[in-house]
């Protein structure tokens, strides 16, 4: 491998290894402590859960936004190319978000192979007789399976890994006036959606017929965000 | 690796920190790169390094512009007095890698001056004091063997000592394998000695690119009575004169044929001083061996 991408991936590696092992220390003691509360309530009504994907959406959509500020300024400094850094960032969030999608469901099937229990859900709607516990988002197309719950979970979280390192680069080169003007862009443009109805009419369209695919067309999505913020990298400059 | 300097200007919003700023640097010596606070200096180091765009001219490195250009860049090293790491990394991992970023990398060097400093290669940047993180910058710069190093205020926080030892380092290093290494800093009179040309820079304009023998042989004081003095400077370069009671000192840019049949006192002036005379407003600059 030519010695610059080496040095490159060895600083990201370096840089993301300890947000990565905390964030999973934390996450995993905390399921852990679930799991020991949820035998103090053994034979009341009341069931402890936990959710290890939603965490890691937000773990990945904050650690994009940081990625911009931890990495690119120090590699620029040390002599790396744009071109270097687009490709090295890129390989790295779509190599995380499988790691996170991997790591969480993978530790999720373990605990409910070790505890011999089937976790009941994060919420459960009851309607009448009927009664309905969501406990992925891959309960929506109901096929949940650890292959859909990685494929689901890697999806959502490179879809915003990537989103939020293009509003992180924005705000990097364009400052809080750029940075804001963007999310307020984005927010008109969400009520103007919802007033014409196109927005509604969109979400319906997705969801009506909700299938599995939708999740590779996210990961595709975030891949076509991640490009676009090559344009702003590509003239990067540093203080 | 040469350098050209062409036409170079830097304007952030209204103010010009380079204005059409033009030379070459040719041969690996040891540059001086002088001038006061604000004078362009940094955001030169900066282009130069590829940091910074300019927003016209071009600084060109051998024919190539330095600016996303790896094959360039992984020959030139800056090292700024300030956030050159990322402060949650810990040192071992910081040379590790530059140590893959630079062809040259030093590692012997590296772990010399490591045990040198006594840096602690298991603390993280952020643990470091002031001067331990100047001395990793010191390391960076030295071991990169960098064909273009460029030390920008390198040593704050440095000790005396330890600044000796980094003084005799580079000069050792560069003896053993001539590079063009760029110094700028304020502690003008600890590192003039090092320098073999000097550069200049006053409200991002190039006042001044001599070689700094030529400069200590010909920047001169004469002081004596204000006649004496007055009737010596006649026709001269004068940077500056003061006066007290009658007695009138005057600093002189030329030759000193002459001075030994006045009475003047004659001393040098060290090229601290003559950065500071040259670089006052007012000066008249256009007899600058520029």
């Amino acid at each position: 491998m030519d010695a610059q991408l080496k040095g490159s991936f060895y600083y990201v590696l370096t840089n993301t290894k300890r947000p990565f092992t905390i964030f999973w220390i934390i996450l995993g003691g905390f399921m852990f402590l679930s799991y020991g509360m949820s035998y103090l309530f053994v034979g009341s009504e009341t069931v402890v859960s936990y959710d290890l994907s939603f965490p890691i959406y937000i773990f990945g959509a904050v650690l994009g936004f940081n990625f911009v500020k931890n990495c690119i300024p120090y590699l620029i400094r040390i002599g790396s190319s744009r071109t270097n850094i687009f490709l090295v960032t890129g390989l790295s969030l779509i190599v995380l978000s499988i790691l996170n999608g991997l790591v969480a469901n993978t530790l999720y099937g373990l605990m409910n192979k070790i505890s011999g229990e089937v976790f009941q859900g994060i919420f459960t709607i009851q309607t009448g007789n009927e009664s309905y516990s969501f406990t992925h988002i891959s309960d929506l197309i109901m096929e949940n399976t650890w292959f859909n719950r990685v494929v689901i979970d890697t999806s959502i979280g490179f879809f915003l890994l990537a989103s939020f390192f293009l509003l992180g680069l924005i705000f990097y080169r364009y400052g809080y006036i750029g940075g804001f003007g963007t999310l307020g862009l984005l927010l008109t443009l969400m009520v103007f959606g919802i007033a014409k109805e196109w927005l509604i009419d969109f979400l319906k369209y997705i969801f009506t017929d909700f299938h599995f695919t939708f999740f590779y067309q996210l990961f595709l999505t975030g891949i076509v965000i991640y490009l676009i913020s090559y344009l702003l990298m590509r003239r990067l400059t540093i203080d | 690796m040469n350098i050209r300097v062409d036409k170079l200007s830097k304007h952030y919003r209204q103010k010009k920190v380079l204005n059409e700023v033009s030379f070459q640097i040719d041969e690996p010596k040891i540059y001086g790169l002088l001038g006061r606070n604000g004078a362009g200096k940094t955001t030169f180091m900066e282009i130069l390094a590829g940091h910074q765009l300019p927003t016209s001219g071009e600084v060109y490195v051998n024919s190539e512009i330095p600016f996303d250009n790896r094959s360039i860049l992984e020959h030139i090293c800056l090292i700024k007095e300030g956030n050159n790491f990322n402060r949650e990394l810990k040192v071992k991992h910081v040379l590790k890698t530059y140590s893959l970023f630079y062809p040259n990398w030093d590692e012997a060097l590296a772990n010399t001056l490591v045990q040198e400093y006594k840096l602690p290669i298991q603390a993280k940047v952020k643990a470091l004091s002031k001067g331990m993180e100047s001395a990793l910058g010191v390391i960076v710069g030295l071991a990169s063997n960098a064909f273009i190093t460029i030390f920008d205020e390198p040593y704050i926080g440095l000790d005396a000592a330890a600044r000796k030892k980094f003084y005799d380092m580079l000069l050792e290093q560069y003896e053993e394998r001539p590079r063009t290494i760029i110094f700028s800093t304020h502690l003008i009179d600890e590192v003039s000695l090092l320098f073999e040309e000097v550069l200049i820079l006053q409200n991002g304009e190039l006042i001044l690119q001599e070689k700094a023998e030529m400069l200590r042989e010909n920047a001169y004081s004469v002081t004596g009575t204000k006649e004496e003095v007055e009737a010596f400077i006649q026709n001269k370069h004068v940077m500056k004169t003061k006066q007290l009671a009658n007695m009138m000192t005057a600093y002189i840019f030329g030759s000193q044929v002459g001075v030994e049949q006045t009475d003047l006192n004659v001393e040098g002036v060290p090229i601290q001083d003559l950065m500071i005379y040259l670089t006052e407003e007012g000066v008249e600059k256009e007899w600058m061996p520029n």
